[in-house]
């Protein structure tokens, strides 16, 4: 099987693409640092969001602070500090079949920690990259390459996971922030400081 | 428009300027780059040694505080993805020390995009400051600001550059591109040379040619149907004076005083293989304004085709810059070939290749104002 690649807006259905897959790796990757000038971190984390589109608690947000969410059903596999290594810079795991009914959306996030002070931002990263594995088979399923002509922006929402009727399906959204991972959360509703 | 570090714009497809601005001593690059965020050959480097690309779409003018890269948009190949501009320093120094360092585009004497780099903290010793590239077919610019502590090794390495590994210790090692020969040619006649510590040495400057098959013991310069070619010099030292270096009328020359050029001993024993030398005294530069170097048939028919001439300019530590004797005007025995030019202290070696029928006439073309009769030698 091979993988579906999407472009940006494309959307494709998980259950139709490998309707055996029950626990999604998500990983992401980029290539912040062709140079050894300046740290660059680059944190990956997510939203679990209800039908409002805002999460249910502050719990919903998984990020370096919040490893676990939604009962173990999400689950943030840690903190890459320098971006180095081919694969998948950071990754979360998804049980898709323990995924509380209530959750009709997982949005999947990178921002660049510290960028205002570092004055950093996606201008300055390239090689970004959203991909889903089935984690039970190994097999990498959908890849999205964010090929965005980034510019100023300090947070960018690689693509989303919802719920289509009784699927989940996938979409590449890359949407740029300027605000950073505090303009995110204020979006879906997480009060963070 | 001002963009911060990570920014960019569009830019006119258009003959741009892409200017650097400094505070302090820094050396400029241009990077051509291809699909793969890399180089294809030491030719997509424009930089003081080679200030020209080869299609002429890139080049590079001034130096150290205020540098600018003429680029002609339209004539960039089409597989050239990206045009990165870079700045290094060396000696120890990081580019924090510059105080000051920007980078603008400019467009028809308009300044479209400004970039001043943020210098707080900057421990880089080279950074890419900025690049062009190829967006939806059009062109856009970014300002990177990234770069590198370890210079423009890891720098070049990174536009997948070979770059020869360093000399041995010297207090300020300066990485060597490795460019094997430079030729200059009708595309490319100019190239730029900067000291590679703190003098020139002895420049060697080689004519040889084709002397048809040889036999051991005769003359190889005095064939019957061979030719003999004389290399000579117009030397103009900075205190205005001119002089005229050539066998004809034994005028040799003396490299430890002025005019610091000497052409070595006509060989016309035959013993001789590598053609003539004419020698400059590199660690004089600072007294010579201009070299003119010249070859002149003293025996035999104008014909350069059949001669194949080549000049080689040898500096130390350089790799050696070749010209070829080529498009020869027959009848016309006088070949001007190449000027050393003392541009601020660097050599400026500009490809000339144009013929006449003799002393007076070259002389008059370049206005040297020599007074000429015949002689013999």
């Amino acid at each position: 099987m091979a993988t579906v690649s999407l472009s940006k807006g494309g959307n494709v259905s998980l259950t139709k693409t490998d309707p055996t897959m029950k626990k999604v790796l998500v990983g992401l990757g980029w290539d912040a640092r062709s140079t050894d000038g300046q740290d660059f971190d680059l944190d990956a984390s997510a939203f679990l969001l209800g039908e409002n589109s805002k999460v249910r608690s502050p719990e919903d947000f998984v990020f370096y602070n919040n490893m676990r969410a939604a009962g173990g059903a999400i689950e943030h596999t840690g903190d890459n500090r320098t971006g180095a290594g081919d694969g998948d810079d950071e990754s979360l795991k998804v049980n898709l079949d323990t995924l509380p009914a209530d959750i009709a959306k997982i949005v999947f996030v990178v921002t660049i920690h510290d960028a205002t002070a570092r004055s950093q931002n996606f201008g300055q990263v390239s090689g970004a990259f959203i991909r889903l594995v089935n984690e039970e088979s190994g097999k990498e399923i959908i890849r999205f390459d964010l090929s965005e002509d980034a510019s100023t922006e300090t947070a960018m929402l690689f693509a989303e996971l919802y719920r289509h009727g009784s699927e989940w399906k996938f979409k590449a959204v890359a949407q740029g922030y300027k605000g950073g991972l505090s303009s995110v959360c204020a979006e879906y509703g997480v009060s963070a400081n | 428009m001002d963009l911060i570090q990570g920014g960019n714009a569009p830019v006119p497809a258009l003959p741009l300027t892409v200017r650097v601005i400094s505070g302090g001593d820094v050396d400029v690059s241009a990077f051509r780059l291809y699909e793969n965020n890399k180089v294809q050959d030491g030719v997509d480097m424009v930089f003081y040694g080679q200030p020209r690309s080869d299609d002429g779409a890139i080049t590079l003018e001034g130096e150290s505080l205020n540098t600018s890269f003429n680029v002609n948009l339209g004539a960039i190949n089409a597989a050239v993805q990206k045009i990165a501009f870079t700045a290094t320093v060396d000696g120890g120094q990081v580019i924090g020390n510059l105080r000051t360092l920007k980078i603008q585009v400019e467009q028809g004497g308009n300044v479209l995009i400004t970039c001043d780099v943020p210098m707080n903290g900057r421990s880089e010793a080279a950074l890419i400051l900025g690049e062009l590239y190829r967006r939806n077919a059009e062109w856009k610019f970014r300002f990177v600001s990234q770069g590198f502590n370890g210079g423009l090794k890891p720098l070049a390495e990174h536009f997948g550059v070979d770059v020869a590994d360093e000399p041995a210790p010297t207090p300020t090692p300066t990485p060597t591109i490795s460019l094997q020969k430079v030729t200059l040619s009708k595309d490319k006649p100019t190239i730029s040379l900067t000291k590679q510590g703190d003098k020139f040495g002895k420049i060697r400057i080689n004519l040889n040619w084709h002397r048809g098959s040889t036999h051991k013991g005769f003359s190889l310069f005095k064939r019957d149907n061979g030719v003999d070619l004389d290399l000579g010099a117009f030397v103009r030292t900075n205190d205005g004076d001119r002089n005229v270096i050539q066998a004809l009328g034994s005028r040799f020359g003396s490299l430890n005083h002025s005019p610091f050029v000497e052409l070595q001993d006509d060989d016309r024993t035959g013993d001789s293989t590598d053609g003539e030398w004419l020698f400059v005294n590199g660690n004089q530069w600072e007294n010579i304004s201009e070299v003119l170097v010249f070859a002149f048939i003293y025996e035999g028919v104008p014909n350069w085709e059949s001669t194949d001439g080549v000049v080689t300019i040898h500096l130390e530590g350089q790799p050696p810059i070749e010209t070829r004797l080529t498009e020869g005007h027959s009848g016309h025995g006088m070949c001007a070939i190449a000027r050393l030019i003392n541009n601020g202290g660097t050599i400026k070696v500009e490809r000339i290749n144009r013929y006449f029928t003799g002393h007076q006439q070259m002389d008059e073309a370049f206005d040297w104002g020599f007074r000429w009769k015949a002689g013999s030698k």
